[in-house]
């Protein structure tokens, strides 16, 4: 029971103000890793992990492709990426040498310039890989989307069907990586082989965006080659419609069925002490048998603790992992000996605590604890568990997470011309309190922290959605992005470093003179940003592009003399072949044109840094996503 | 049923509204119509050089009005994208604005009607919570401007990030100094044409009840948390949070006088009676175009919808004054107060997250003089003896020369950590002649049991006029930190009795029956949410059960629950409760009346209270309320017994 026991806390979006780090104190250290059940990996120094290696593929350290070549991308030395340069109409699939029924797949994906190939889960249903870079509406044929079935007995018109596009335009441009996430359900069969239930894509995510949820697939999607369906079926990387790159493929199968409650029992003790109060001085108010675990067993209120009791019963023996949450409520959750969790309620339900825990297979007792002593009007509370083989899922009945009803949204849109809206909005998980938000007519939308003098974040689609900032009180006064948001820096993005060693300022503490100046609105309502730090003055322009995410920087600065201007930074930074910078594992792509710029390793990351000239000068460059 | 319930409720509430506050014969209120499309949450009010009526939103929005005294205003917008702007001012050409951030001056360079510069004037860092609203700004004479910053709230006010509760000086240029501290919730303040700066403050920890102090540089005015910047090298307030104990024991004014950095208000407005959260303020300098007061201030009070009167004095030194009731019956909660060019005066407001006894959203409203004077005391005057009243008409000489005429009650409230305070040390005094002028316009009030530091309530509640009317409000409320000579010299009386009150024990059964020898049969739980709201509009019951209720307080203001019998004797009790008075707080704000079944105490924010009590056996839609003032119009709940 106690092998290999590990405790972490993740403590994640705590918008509770209280918690909120005072912008004036020095900065947290990093937070810790958030504790997960490892992934099986796909082995790309080889063609191991796949049933074969066709010729129209090949291993590569790296790909790239000219985004304005069409259909051309060439292979990088070294392993770990798999990249195919058939043109289309030729070119062999990708089997893995794995099968899989239920399956957790996370992937990277690099498309060509209008270039197409697609992931075909159990060789059977396909999510569609396209360079569909500018797109605005897109159609099931686009990235991300679930291919259409085809029929081709049925009327030319009703051929393709029960095709479903993304629920937003989510690709990013030609040439950068990627990241797609798969949950899907495998199709099931009784024992006569009869199916019995749909294949289901449970949810797929493209670069951080959720573009299905819960898609039913009757059969398997055009030109699958695999017609019949099956429990199983290997994962298949389309060859034959242009040159695709794929890496970082890595799945969880989820084979055994879930971890479940069982000899439940529940005390329940009235109580509004803050601290978790000795329950045997108070009253016991009931001790009841139970056939689930929820927030509401107390009612909708505040007063209260419970003291759930029970055993879990384990299908397997291994690494399990808790996730739990909950609205201002302390929780503390013991299982046999060891507590995974004990948390006071000053959290709410963005804050995640997690623990992962060695179990044998059998049943092990466990004791969980709800203290809710206030705030009454923040329910819900949720425990999940995923284990070796087994799907994260809840403990706790639906009903129990609900925190009340959702307010209608408040939403504000893009106009024809720039519309800018002044919110707090979180970055790498912290509240920025002086953030501009800036809409274009052009549908490219950024954020600028003009506290610190800085590029927050840029996305497309829809402007801002208010409704945390104009729904009541607006407690947690955050503007959300309606889009797939790119996160710069964040950092101040002009500083006189003292050498080429010192570290780059992430606070507000750089120690400079840095003073906000002013905004100024053009005849179609875009702003320049004026500040000045020391005795330079800078002024910030955006310029959108029309028809693909691009968003072109121009800094004016009165006096560059021993300034650097910071460009990105993150895990890694990479020199394309054209000389542009793909930014933290290709997010987004700086291109400085001629300029040169410095790459250098920094406080436990690359950083990309541009010195200044002395004397006044204009600096332009692109951000493309 | 659902449907059915709603519209007998919405019918209650018009029934409610129909009454009108006596005032509005000699005070109109008239609408400044708002477009549909626009949200005019109003933060701020400014007119500009062109005589359009800025309007600054928490939307953040800036409209400019023209034509704001019409019934069909024009209204254009000049700017938006701001966070939440709740102050407005127009000087040099340009609107400047406070957002949560930073003030900014605004501009329209181009002269299109929009503004295209946006200049930051100063920046102060926020820390993310919701209630670190920002204030102002107001102009001193020599051009440098005054902002206050809200305490953030995190179950109790804080100082999450620097400068919040405190009033800053900051100059066209930006230089930032920090003036004041001890400030909780500051939205309404000013400059008056001496260059003295007052601001209002809402009931709340360490703040007994509404009140208006007068803030020099170094003062620190009640709540301790903004303290925590007080060592600061620019600060002028040298105090340490620490110092201040949670339980001083005593009034905010006796704590003055042991700790001089520590300044008493100069008016109370006795919570629930004089509002609930006041805003902002607006002295009459019209010459006598808004009717008999000039000279005098006026209160706005967002809770309860209604402007407050204030005849303020300055005796060596110390500001003081009374407070009375002026008119009542806004549509929305009022935050903002400004003059039009007409001398009316134009009255912004919103109730979003805080809602007011006017059941507006939001709105904008003038409030006109009809011309006409209302009867009222126009002055009242601190002596070391008694009280000089003035009225706006000749009383009769029988009853304006009755000391019977009058009636005199001194209290207090208690300074310390815990949100509001009960009255306490309430004594009658005496007032034992009265001199009243030849011209019946004056009387001299000589009292016996004034006390400094105390509120004085003066009702003259016997007075007529000389064609015999009474007055539209016949009480004062007189803060008295000095008097002229500075030597009091009012005879003490004899302490008076304490009434016990009777709160009915048998309507508040918190002890579960001996008699229930099963226990209760049903065991109902009843909360708060934000927005004077219970959380469980309809609770069910059979009829005649045994019931254990439960109600829990878990929001940030006061609340009570009161069960009252079927029909209207919801909205009866909920009059009876608002004519309580000085009586209301010891009484919970329960009246006596027949109508009321059972009911709680008021009870703190995250407290609860359980009643026991066996359903009535008769089936029927009783009702269950919050009787607080200011909260039984929305605050209520059906209880369906079966």
């Amino acid at each position: 029971m106690n092998v290999n026991y590990r405790l972490a806390w993740l403590l994640a979006l705590l918008w509770l103000s209280a918690c909120t780090p005072d912008p004036e104190l020095p900065p947290e250290t990093e937070p810790e890793p958030e504790p997960a059940l490892p992934f099986t990996t796909v082995d790309l120094s080889d063609f191991s992990g796949f049933q074969s290696g066709p010729e129209n593929w090949a291993i590569a350290g790296g790909a790239y492709a000219d985004r304005s070549k069409a259909l051309t991308m060439e292979p990088l030395e070294g392993t770990g990426v798999v990249v195919n340069t058939a043109p289309p109409g030729s070119g062999a699939h990708l089997f893995t040498a794995f099968e899989h029924g239920d399956i957790e797949l996370e992937l990277e994906v690099m498309t060509a310039k209008n270039s197409n190939s697609g992931i075909y889960l159990q060789g059977r249903y396909e999510v569609q890989v396209f360079d569909s870079w500018g797109v605005e509406t897109p159609q099931h044929s686009d990235m991300g989307g679930i291919y259409q079935r085809w029929d081709d007995d049925a009327p030319k018109d009703k051929r393709g069907y029960e095709g479903h596009p993304p629920a937003m335009n989510a690709a990013k441009a030609p040439g950068l990586w990627q990241q797609v996430r798969i949950l899907f359900h495998a199709p099931r069969f009784d024992d006569n082989g009869q199916k019995v239930q749909n294949a289901r894509f449970k949810e797929v995510w493209l670069n951080g965006i959720k573009v299905h949820e819960n898609e039913e697939l009757t059969g398997p999607t055009r030109a699958a080659p695999f017609t019949a369906e099956a429990p199983t079926g290997p994962i298949m990387l389309q060859g034959d419609h242009g040159s695709v790159a794929y890496r970082n493929i890595r799945y969880k199968r989820y084979d055994h069925p879930p971890v479940e409650t069982r000899n439940l029992t529940v005390a329940q003790y009235e109580t509004l002490q803050e601290e978790l109060p000795d329950w045997d001085t108070l009253e016991l108010q009931s001790n009841i048998p139970v056939d689930s675990i929820s927030f509401y067993q107390a009612g909708n209120r505040a007063g209260f603790s419970l003291i759930y009791e029970g055993v879990l019963a384990v299908p397997t023996t291994g690494d399990y992992l808790f996730t739990a949450y909950a609205n201002h409520t302390a929780i503390r959750f013991i299982v046999g000996q060891d507590t995974l969790f004990d948390r006071d309620n000053s959290y709410s339900m963005g804050a995640k605590a997690k623990a992962i825990t060695g179990l044998s297979a059998g049943t092990v007792p466990f004791q969980l604890v709800l203290h809710k002593p206030g705030l009454g009007w923040r329910r819900g509370f949720g425990l999940e568990v995923e284990g070796p083989g087994i799907e994260r899922h809840a403990l706790t009945t639906p009903a129990s997470v609900k925190q009340g009803p959702k307010p209608e949204p408040i939403i504000i849109a893009a106009e024809t011309e720039a519309t800018l809206q002044r919110c707090f909005m979180l970055h790498e998980g912290k509240k920025r309190t002086h953030t501009v938000a800036v809409a274009t007519p052009q549908g490219i939308h950024y954020a600028y922290d003009v506290e610190r003098g800085t590029l927050l974040k840029a996305w497309s689609g829809g402007f801002l959605d208010a409704t945390d900032m104009w729904h009541e009180r607006g407690e947690a006064q955050l503007g959300q992005p309606l889009g797939m948001a790119i996160a710069f820096h964040g950092d101040p993005e002009l500083y006189a470093l003292k050498d080429e060693k010192a570290v780059w300022p992430d606070t507000l503490t750089s120690g400079q003179t840095y003073r906000q100046k002013s905004y100024e609105l053009d005849a179609e309502g875009h702003p320049t940003f004026l500040y000045q730090v020391e005795g330079t003055s800078v002024n910030v322009q955006h310029r959108p592009a029309a028809g693909e995410r691009r968003l072109t920087r121009i800094l004016t600065i009165t006096n560059g003399d021993g300034f650097w201007l910071k460009l990105g930074d993150g895990k890694t930074i990479e020199e394309l072949p054209d000389g542009t910078y793909a930014v933290n594992n290709h997010q987004y792509l700086v291109d400085l044109g001629e300029k040169g710029a410095k790459l250098r390793q920094s406080n436990g990351q690359m950083e990309l840094l541009l010195a200044l000239s002395s004397g006044a000068q204009t600096i332009e460059y692109d951000i493309i996503w | 049923m659902r449907a059915f319930l709603t519209l007998v409720f919405c019918n209650l509430l018009g029934s409610l509204f129909a009454q009108q506050d006596p005032m509005s014969a000699y005070y109109k209120i008239v609408d400044v119509p708002i477009p549909d499309e626009v949200v005019l949450e109003v933060g701020g009010l400014a007119l500009n050089d062109q005589g359009q009526l800025g309007v600054s939103t928490r939307r953040g929005e800036v409209w400019l009005i023209d034509r704001p005294y019409s019934k069909n205003p024009d209204y254009s917008l000049f700017a938006k994208g701001l966070h939440e702007p709740l102050g407005l001012a127009f000087r040099d050409n340009g609107f400047y604005a406070t957002q949560r951030g930073e003030l900014t001056r605004l501009e329209d360079r181009d002269g299109n009607g929009k503004a295209d510069v946006f200049r930051t004037v100063y920046s102060w860092p926020l820390s993310g919570n919701y209630h670190d609203y920002s204030y102002g700004p107001k102009f001193l004479p020599d051009g440098d401007m005054l902002v206050t910053l809200n305490l953030s709230w995190i179950g109790h006010g804080a100082s999450l990030s620097k400068w919040r509760g405190w009033l800053l000086k900051i100059t066209p240029e930006g230089d930032m100094e920090p003036l004041a501290t001890g400030l909780r919730s500051p939205a309404g303040f000013m400059v008056n044409e001496k260059g003295d700066i007052f601001y209002t403050e809402n009931q709340g920890d360490w703040v007994g009840s509404g009140r208006m102090t007068h803030l020099e540089k170094g003062d620190f005015a009640g709540n301790p948390a903004g303290l925590r910047w007080a060592a600061e090298p620019n600060s002028p307030v040298k105090l340490a949070a620490e110092s201040i104990p949670d339980y001083p024991g005593m009034s905010l004014f006796e704590y003055a006088k042991k700790v001089p950095a520590v300044k008493a208000p100069a008016v109370w407005f006795p919570h629930t009676i004089l509002g609930i959260s006041t805003s902002d303020i607006l002295v009459d300098n019209t010459g006598g175009q808004f009717g008999p007061f000039e000279g005098q201030w006026f209160v706005g009070d967002q809770g309860h919808s209604k402007i407050m009167r204030v005849y303020m004095e300055e005796i060596d030194g110390v500001y003081q004054g009374a407070a009375f009731g002026f008119i009542d019956g806004f549509a929305s909660g009022i935050l903002r107060m400004i003059w039009g060019s007409d001398n009316s005066m134009f009255v912004g407001m919103t109730s979003r997250g805080w809602p007011a006894t006017g059941k507006a959203p939001y709105g904008l409203q003038r409030l006109v003089w009809s011309g006409k004077t209302p009867f009222e005391i126009k002055t009242m005057q601190a002596q070391p003896d008694g009280f000089l009243l003035t009225f706006t008409e000749p009383v009769s000489k029988s009853t304006g020369s009755d000391p019977a005429s009058y009636a005199i009650t001194t209290f207090n409230y208690e300074y310390h950590k815990t949100y509001g305070s009960p009255i306490v040390d309430q004594q009658d005094g005496e007032v034992y002649q009265v001199e009243l002028s030849e011209d019946g316009l004056s009387a001299r009030l000589f009292v016996k049991g004034m006390r400094l530091g105390f509120i004085h309530q003066v009702a003259a509640e016997g007075v007529r006029s000389r064609a015999g009317k009474p007055l539209l409000h016949n009480t004062g409320y007189y803060t008295l930190n000095t008097v002229p000579g500075g030597q009091l010299k009012s005879a003490a009386v004899g302490s008076a009795e304490d009434e016990a009150a009777d709160a009915g024990p048998t309507k508040r059964p918190n002890t579960m029956p001996t008699s229930w020898a099963d226990g209760p049969e049903v065991e109902l739980n009843l909360g708060t949410k934000p927005g004077l709201k219970y959380d469980e509009t309809v609770l069910m019951v059979d009829a005649g059960a045994k019931v254990k209720l439960t109600f829990s307080n878990s929001d940030d203001m006061l609340h009570n629950l009161v069960i009252v019998k079927p029909g209207d004797a919801v909205d009866k009790v909920a009059e009876l409760s608002m004519q309580l008075g000085l009586k209301g707080e010891e009484m919970n704000y329960v009246p006596e009346s027949d109508l009321i079944l059972y009911h709680t105490g008021i009870l703190q924010p995250e407290t609860s209270e359980t009643l026991y009590f066996t359903a009535p056996k008769e089936p029927g839609y009783y009702m269950y309320v919050c009787t607080f003032p200011g909260h039984a119009q929305v605050m209520r709940g059906t209880l369906m017994v079966e």
